[in-house]
């Protein structure tokens, strides 16, 4: 089978689980939609500015350029779709055997905690794991690995919003059904927003990033155990916010913390080697000496494109910008993967 | 054999492929595996007479209610913070603690407990509500259901001053509902608030 195919394949398939999960929640759900098509759809429309704003922020978080649009919306799609779609029914069953077995009051308090990290950290990674399946090159390292793992969790993190919303419509009664889709939505996206899905799958992310380093200084098996012991904490992670204490605020803190200083090592070590791969094309004339301060900054980047006079050459200096950036992030993985071979050779 | 980078070739198609198969089988798995292993355990706890189970997140929120002989528990439908599933023979409980904001009652609960109904027995339609008063002396509302080839009953008793109710709604297949109406009846008016004052 050529590379080609094999590829097609696989985002062929990507594409039929994403149905899958779609058929799956709308079947779920579909009486909702028959008795309370208002609030159903109220509370579709409340998460779009979670979805518009997180996917923006997500795809900044990058050092130098943002992920590819097609495929950073084809994670935020299989979190929201495949991974929710067969999470609901994977959940359902497991939630079950832990009422039917350790009792409806361990249930009560400990069904969730001990279902849904195990089932929906692994359905929102399987996203992850697709898109570097579909699209190899595009996720080069551990930093590409937490975005692409991010947005999937806010995928799947908006619709999962939207089902707790349908939720809150019984617990209240059916007495106000906007009110209770209104009031869910507070909670999810005012308070647990920011320490919820996206930070969880962005760990387990990083660890399948680690995985592809690793991989290309042929050590897969150390690759994969890493990949392993950052889905465990992935899942951890889950467990803690599920968990009956402590309070949800010290939770959504506890896990936003955790991404954000794992987002902030990774970022440090992605910048100084892209900066030293920038000096050395310097160094041999493939850039301009000034470039290599610049190139880097989104900002510094735009400010030089607006002293190039309008015309032909202006319309050009982005598509350079890429190709020198696409060539730094290729040297970075060669230089991480190198890093790999040299620290465990022996 | 290592190429000019100095790292090991590799054989992407192989790899994409047998990703592609562990990521299926992974999803399958946990889709089907949890689902199917579920059914090989019962999900029917037998409840002695006179059982009394409490429901509601809290000590002040929170209700009272017991069941007489030949009543069974099925867990897996079970949180007692939210909702009880019951049977008694063909005989379908549930009994639900449900939040009232901003003191909804009356009519606004009855409608309510009209669309719940719409979404967990489709087909089946929530009559006119009557009186019904409790053991514990408390007043709340009680109705027919009917439709789709099943009927049953009702009921909403509400504790205004900590703004929730708890609602019973029994389905059964017509023929087996007469075997199990006294059952059915009594269950509903043993609802108390142990924390209530009106």
């Amino acid at each position: 089978m050529t590379g080609e195919i094999s590829i097609r394949t696989v985002r062929i398939t990507a594409g039929a689980l994403c149905v899958t999960g779609t058929v799956i929640l709308v079947w779920e759900f579909f009486r909702y939609l028959q008795v309370f098509p208002g609030p159903v759809l109220l509370a579709v429309i409340l998460e779009v500015p979670l979805l518009v704003i997180g996917f923006w922020l997500l795809r900044l978080l990058r050092p130098a350029r943002s992920p590819e649009f097609v495929w950073s919306v084809a994670a935020v799609i299989w979190g929201g779709t495949a991974a929710a779609g067969c999470a609901l029914i994977a959940n359902q069953g497991l939630l079950s055997l832990w009422a039917k077995t350790a009792g409806v009051r361990f249930a009560q308090n400990w069904s969730d905690s001990l279902s849904a990290p195990l089932n929906e950290e692994v359905f929102k990674l399987c996203g992850v794991i697709m898109i570097v399946l579909a699209a190899p090159k595009l996720i080069k390292g551990p930093l590409d690995g937490l975005i692409f793992g991010a947005l999937t969790g806010l995928g799947f993190q908006a619709v999962e919003n939207v089902t707790y919303g349908l939720d809150n419509i019984m617990q209240q009664g059916a007495t106000d059904p906007d009110h209770a889709v209104t009031s869910s939505w507070l909670l999810r996206v005012g308070s647990t927003a920011i320490g919820s899905h996206w930070t969880m799958t962005a760990v387990a992310g990083t660890g399948i990033g680690f995985l592809i380093m690793y991989s290309r200084a042929g050590r897969r098996r150390q690759g994969l155990l890493l990949a392993l012991g950052f889905l465990i904490a992935a899942m951890a992670m889950h467990l803690l916010f599920d968990a009956p204490h402590p309070a949800i605020e010290i939770k959504v803190a506890i896990d936003f913390l955790i991404v954000g200083l794992l987002y902030l090592q990774l970022r440090g070590s992605y910048l100084t080697r892209a900066q030293g791969v920038l000096d050395s094309y310097a160094k041999s004339g493939l850039i301009p000496p000034g470039a290599a301060a610049t190139l880097l900054s989104r900002r510094s980047r735009r400010r030089e494109l607006r002293l190039v006079p309008p015309g032909p050459e202006r319309e050009s200096v982005p598509a350079w910008h890429d190709r020198i950036l696409e060539s730094v992030d290729d040297d970075v993985a060669i230089g991480l993967a190198a890093t790999v071979l040299a620290s465990t050779a022996y | 054999m290592r190429s000019d980078t100095g790292l090991p070739p590799a054989n992407p198609e192989r790899l994409r492929l047998r990703g592609l198969l562990i990521v299926i089988g992974i999803m399958a798995v946990l889709t089907l595996g949890w689902p199917l292993l579920n059914l090989a355990v019962t999900n029917r706890n037998p409840l002695a007479p006179l059982t009394t189970l409490s429901v509601g997140p809290g000590r002040g929120d929170m209700a009272r209610f017991t069941v007489g002989p030949g009543w069974s528990m099925r867990p897996a439908e079970t949180n007692p913070r939210l909702e009880y599933s019951l049977q008694r023979g063909a005989l379908d409980m549930s009994v639900s603690y449900v939040s009232l904001p901003d003191g909804a009652q009356g009519a606004q609960a009855w409608s309510g407990l009209r669309q719940i109904v719409q979404i967990s027995h489709p087909g089946i339609i929530l009559g006119k509500p009557s009186p019904i008063t409790t053991a514990q002396g408390r007043k709340g509302m009680i109705g027919t259901i009917s439709g789709a080839g099943l009927s049953g009953l009702a009921t909403i008793v509400a504790l205004p001053s900590r703004g929730f109710a708890i609602e019973l709604i029994a389905v059964a297949p017509r023929r087996a509902v007469p075997a199990n109406l006294q059952a059915t009846r009594l269950v509903m008016r043993s609802v108390l608030f142990p924390g209530g004052s009106q």
